[in-house]
């Protein structure tokens, strides 16, 4: 029999002993994960959202209301010239609005709403030459200081725009992480103490004749790391079926990719075996010093 | 093998002055040392020290090649390992049976091969003479059968120094000589015994020393015959 053999079962005869207070402790653990997971994934999705609006190449020109047609044409005539310049193409707004009336299936948008609410656009590919992020700034500049241009967005914008958005999810991660670090932490410690507590009289007689601290350490261990990675398979297991069953819904949304996940156990993992660690340690001194009764 | 030197030792909990006063003795191998003296004289504190259990207050505690003052977080185990403790109140582990509590102890040490731990466990079982009754669980044996259980589980990692805290304290006076006569004969085997008793009638017998604590000192040192020339 494998060293790793003999403290698993230990580990799991542990756990099995007290399988109520195990059972709450997976509970608490997976809660707490999964939302930790949630977050993940819904700055991964906006992260990937954004990296797609950072590499598209084009830039969107919004023309003010009212323009007059003659303008319009005059603007596109002009901005075709520019050498950084490829192609420059006019969505305009009647267009636009039937394109939309099309994808949303409805007719009525002009009449609930009084007029067409969209502004002509001029789509805009710049030369292959003319496409670096400084490139496209300085072409953005340009433009917009166009009597009738109301906002150029591309690429470094639109990721602009979306970055306060990005930065909130960020510091909700950060907070959730730090939370489930603490909760992870706080549970192990109720959960191993009481482990630990309950056979107080054999782990005292196994110091006695001579067990050294690193057997007895171990199979609380192993039994806490154990208990983290089970709750960590179950928010994870949570999470997939509620990406399977809420998908269609967000067509575009995208699971949290392998790296993410491998990291996700392994971050829980380092959690479980510190928290681990520093709960047995603490519970055995407490043990130690417990000791003290008379004897005769 | 066991040397104090000037030890003193107080409970902190223990308003009563000294449990040990001004203690210095020295076990050489081969002894068969009873250790006497009322109740509450200071017997189950000598052995306590010597493992470890509790730390002198002064002085210093010598065994296994271990010294008190310098001894190390992670030495005791292994002095412990080389001084068998059979305590007074067996402290066998309940919810294991008396094979478990004895192949447990040779598994913390490492040795994980079941094939090796049934045998050397088997070997002990037999030594103390309760392997007929190896699958039973603690409560399930007499007061007598515990006391074998406890000496087969002390012995299991073949110390030179066996301490015993009083080994018939608990049982009639027949079983207590079957006792006796089973540690009389690992004394004989090459173990050195400290027997923590207040049965004089035994210590006649048996020993080929016999200590005195009155109140925690040292009242008297006997020598009643040398070693290996007992007559059993
Ligand atoms: N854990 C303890 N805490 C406080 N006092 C103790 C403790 N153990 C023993 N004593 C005291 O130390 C003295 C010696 O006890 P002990 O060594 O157990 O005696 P013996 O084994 O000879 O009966 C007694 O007065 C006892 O009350
Ligand atoms: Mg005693």
């Amino acid at each position: 029999m494998k060293p790793y053999v003999f403290f698993g079962q230990e580990a799991w005869l542990s756990l099995r002993r007290n399988p109520a207070a195990s059972l709450a402790a997976v509970t608490a653990i997976a809660s707490v994960l999964f939302l930790l997971l949630l977050f993940m994934l819904l700055s991964h999705n906006i992260l990937v959202l954004a990296e797609s609006l950072r590499q598209r190449k084009g830039l969107s020109v919004f023309l003010e209301a009212n323009v007059p047609a003659g303008r319009v044409e005059e603007l596109h005539d002009h901005f075709s010239s520019f050498p950084e310049v490829a192609a420059c193409r006019l969505v305009n707004r009647a267009d636009a609005l039937r394109d939309i009336e099309a994808e949303l299936g409805i007719e009525e948008v002009v009449e609930t709403l009084g007029e067409n609410p969209l502004p002509d656009v001029f789509l805009i590919t710049p030369a292959a030459a003319a496409s670096a992020a400084q490139d496209l700034a300085r072409l953005a500049e340009e433009i917009e200081a166009y009597e009738g241009i109301d906002e150029v967005l591309y690429g470094e914008r639109w990721v602009e725009a979306l970055d306060r958005g990005l930065r909130l999810v960020h510091r909700a991660n950060a907070l959730t992480g730090v939370l489930a670090v603490l909760a992870i932490v706080l549970v192990l410690g109720n959960t191993l103490r009481l482990i630990v507590l309950m056979r107080q009289e054999p782990l005292s007689i196994l110091k006695m004749i001579g067990a050294t601290d690193a057997f007895i350490r171990t199979p609380f261990v192993i039994a806490g790391v154990t208990l983290c990675l089970i709750g960590a398979l179950a928010a994870l297991l949570l999470l997939y079926a509620g990406y399977v069953a809420g998908g269609p819904l967000l067509p575009g949304l995208r699971f949290l990719p392998r790296a993410s996940i491998v990291l996700f156990a392994m971050g829980v993992a380092l959690v479980g075996v510190a928290g681990s660690l520093l709960t047995v340690e603490v519970s055995l001194r407490q043990l130690e010093r417990r000791r003290g009764r008379p004897v005769m | 093998m066991v040397t104090f030197d000037h030890v003193y030792m107080a409970y902190p909990t223990h308003a009563e002055g000294w449990a040990l006063e001004d203690l210095s003795f020295s076990i050489q191998p081969g002894e068969m040392i009873f250790l006497l003296g009322e109740s509450g004289a200071g017997k189950t504190t000598v052995l306590k020290l010597i493992t470890l259990e509790e730390r002198p207050s002064h002085g210093e505690v010598h065994a296994a090649g271990f010294c008190s003052e310098t001894i190390s977080r992670g030495e005791i185990p292994h002095l412990r390992r080389r001084c068998g403790m059979v305590f007074q109140d067996f402290r066998l582990i309940k919810d294991k049976t008396i094979f478990e509590n004895v192949a447990y102890c040779l598994r913390m040490t490492g040795t994980l091969e079941r094939s090796v731990i049934t045998r050397a466990v088997a070997r002990v079982l037999q030594g103390v003479g309760i392997y007929g009754k190896r699958n039973r669980f603690p409560h399930e044996l007499s007061g007598g059968e515990k006391q074998r259980a406890a000496i087969g589980r002390a012995l299991i990692h073949e110390p030179p120094l066996l301490l015993t805290d009083e080994p018939t304290g608990n049982l009639d006076k027949a079983t207590g000589l079957e006792i006796m006569s089973l540690l009389a004969r690992f004394h004989l085997a090459g173990t050195t015994l400290l027997v923590a008793s207040h049965n004089v009638e035994f210590a006649q017998r048996f020993a080929t020393r016999m200590l005195t604590l009155r109140a925690g000192k040292l009242v008297e040192d006997l020598f009643l015959r040398p070693h290996g020339t007992e007559v059993y």
